[in-house]
């Protein structure tokens, strides 16, 4: 038998399936149709619920808008040239933590990993210590510790005191990556995308307490935790799920994109207001009611996103929201309310950059800090004697 | 009227083309119908667009992909699918036990894997084309589709180096 035989003889299992009706395609069609339709109808409504409040306040003075004109707006400050720099990793005690992505490999036997994350001076640009044996992606501060998803199946726990590192691996079949760490109600939640789960963590213990299935899809990316409960997107969906971490239930999915090119990958929270973003856009979500969540804001900043380029990171502080993206690499500054874009700052170019590298923003204190391929750089409200 | 002509007639000639390549890419036929069932659902949603497409196959083929991806069956997939395997009557007399080797290895390729063979060699599209569909780097394409084409060189035997040979 050759190849194609092959292949046709399990093909056939399909003509064993009816096709199904294209009236009840057409339906169905139709029916997504009315929500994107219904969608736009409450973006609109919101639209114009931001404009009334804009013109009353402009009438009554009542509201002071603290978006200056370009000339006083945001800007790269500071930069610094820091070899072998990897993912932001966190703020600590007013030191910035970085990962050094630069060597993401295991040790012989395979049980630790040579990475390191990197204690930067952020007056300095300079590593005043490192903590062999960290690393890792979405990296969460919380509960006394740096927690990381790193490469290696594990969850890493870095304990910020001590900088002693420990390591957690809960999948049943392990070879699985975990992603997006959040802190709620006493433990550590995390997702396990390809078990379709979403685990609670003992932040002492480090033991799995309890695993929720998430039937929506694959939980992943990052999460958040507002409104008193746990938020994970679902990958490839472009929905979020909601986890009441008091009965460990999913509440509700909310659909947040309606476009099958579009992935919900990030999940912002800013004072009372929940974010989610995905390569392109960023939308703000009701969440008042549960059940009923509903997008009611958003802003795309770019028209489609690919392995390319897109959406690479995303921060909330200093009375904006910031997301940085790749190609052409920049950083926005935008406004949480409206999320209108208040400024838009061009990073420098970047040559020969390696393929896990991306841009990601982190707020410390009362600076913005970017990283890009090799570089820290530092954005503030620029004056006009540093312009 | 003549936007839903257009749409059924595109829908008649392609689903059964696109169930069976789904089926294989998942080697499950009822959630390779159920994913394209949904995937023109969506095309339709958007019909005014996809119907200018240079290739809505491709559109509603990704789309298809991505819904079996992410429908939280991968576990389910194996589950299933072994159960179908055992229940299912003789359907290929003295080529059988080969059909159930290619199945059994083709279930162990990954659907990543799967993806890429049933693109070039199902589908007939170009390693640049089936890069161009799944966003992969051709180096990767190409080392996918050599390492689903070892692993099924050991069950398909002599014929399949016959077809690599008419191929080239």
């Amino acid at each position: 038998m050759n190849l194609h035989d092959a292949l046709d003889q399990v093909a056939r299992d399909a003509e064993a399936l009816p096709v199904p009706a294209v009236a009840d395609v057409r339906t169905r069609g139709e029916a997504l149709r009315h929500r994107a339709h219904r969608r736009t109808a409450l973006l609109t409504a919101a639209a114009v619920a931001v404009a009334s409040v804009a013109a009353y306040a402009v009438a009554s003075s009542t509201i002071k808008h603290d978006i200056r004109p370009a000339e006083y707006g945001w800007g790269i400050v500071d930069k610094y040239d820091v070899p072998r720099f990897g993912l932001l990793a966190g703020n600590v005690d007013g030191a910035l933590w970085v990962e050094d992505t630069h060597n993401r490999r295991m040790n012989a036997d395979r049980t630790v990993p040579l990475c390191e994350v990197l204690v930067i001076d952020p007056d300095t640009g300079a590593a005043t210590d490192s903590i062999p044996g960290a690393c890792g992606g979405w990296p969460l501060v919380a509960a006394g510790a740096l927690w990381m998803e790193p490469f290696f199946n594990r969850l890493v726990r870095v304990d910020l005191g001590t900088h002693e590192v420990r390591y957690l691996k809960p999948q049943r079949h392990g070879s699985n990556s975990l992603q997006g760490a959040v802190y709620a109600d006493g433990s550590i939640w995390v997702a396990s995308p390809y078990e379709h789960e979403v685990l609670r963590i003992d932040p002492d213990t480090l033991e799995v307490t309890d695993r929720i299935l998430i039937t929506a899809g694959m939980p992943g990316k990052t999460a958040a935790y507002f409104d008193g409960s746990v938020w994970f997107n679902v990958l490839s969906e472009g929905q979020l799920v909601r986890i009441d971490p008091t009965t460990n239930k999913v509440e509700s999915v909310v659909d947040v994109s309606t476009d099958p090119d579009e992935d919900t990958s990030r999940l912002l929270v800013a004072g009372d207001r929940l974010y989610s973003l995905t390569g392109t856009t960023i939308y703000e979500v009701d969440a008042s009611r549960v059940g009923d969540e509903q997008v009611v804001k958003s802003t795309r900043l770019r028209d489609s996103a690919d392995v390319h380029g897109g959406i690479e990171g995303s921060a909330v502080g200093l009375g904006a929201i910031w997301v940085s993206t790749r190609n052409p690499d920049l950083v926005y500054r935008i406004d949480p309310e409206t999320l209108k874009i208040t400024d838009t700052i061009p990073l420098p170019p970047v040559t020969d950059r390696a393929p896990q590298d991306s841009i990601d923003v982190l707020v410390a204190d009362d600076a913005v800090w970017v990283r890009t391929e090799g570089q820290l750089m530092e954005i503030a409200r620029q004056s006009k004697s540093t312009d | 009227v003549a936007e839903e002509r257009g749409f059924d007639e595109f829908y008649l000639v392609a689903f059964p083309r696109l169930h069976r390549q789904l089926t294989v890419m998942t080697m499950d036929a009822e959630q390779a119908r159920d994913a394209l069932q949904e995937a023109f659902a969506r095309a339709w949603q958007r019909w005014g667009k996809v119907s200018r497409m240079d290739n809505p196959d491709a559109w509603v083929r990704t789309v298809a992909w991505r819904l079996c991806v992410s429908q939280h069956r991968r576990r389910m997939v194996a589950i299933v699918g072994n159960r179908k395997l055992a229940g299912r009557d003789a359907p290929f007399d003295d080529q059988r036990d080969q059909v159930l080797d290619v199945r059994e290895a083709l279930r162990r390729l990954t659907p990543d894997h799967r993806r890429v063979l049933v693109l070039h060699e199902m589908c007939g599209l170009s390693v640049v084309e089936v890069a161009g569909e799944t966003g992969l780097p051709v180096g990767t394409v190409k080392s996918r589709l050599f390492r689903a084409r070892e692993a099924l060189a050991g069950v398909l035997g002599d014929g399949y180096a016959e077809s690599l040979g008419a191929e080239s």
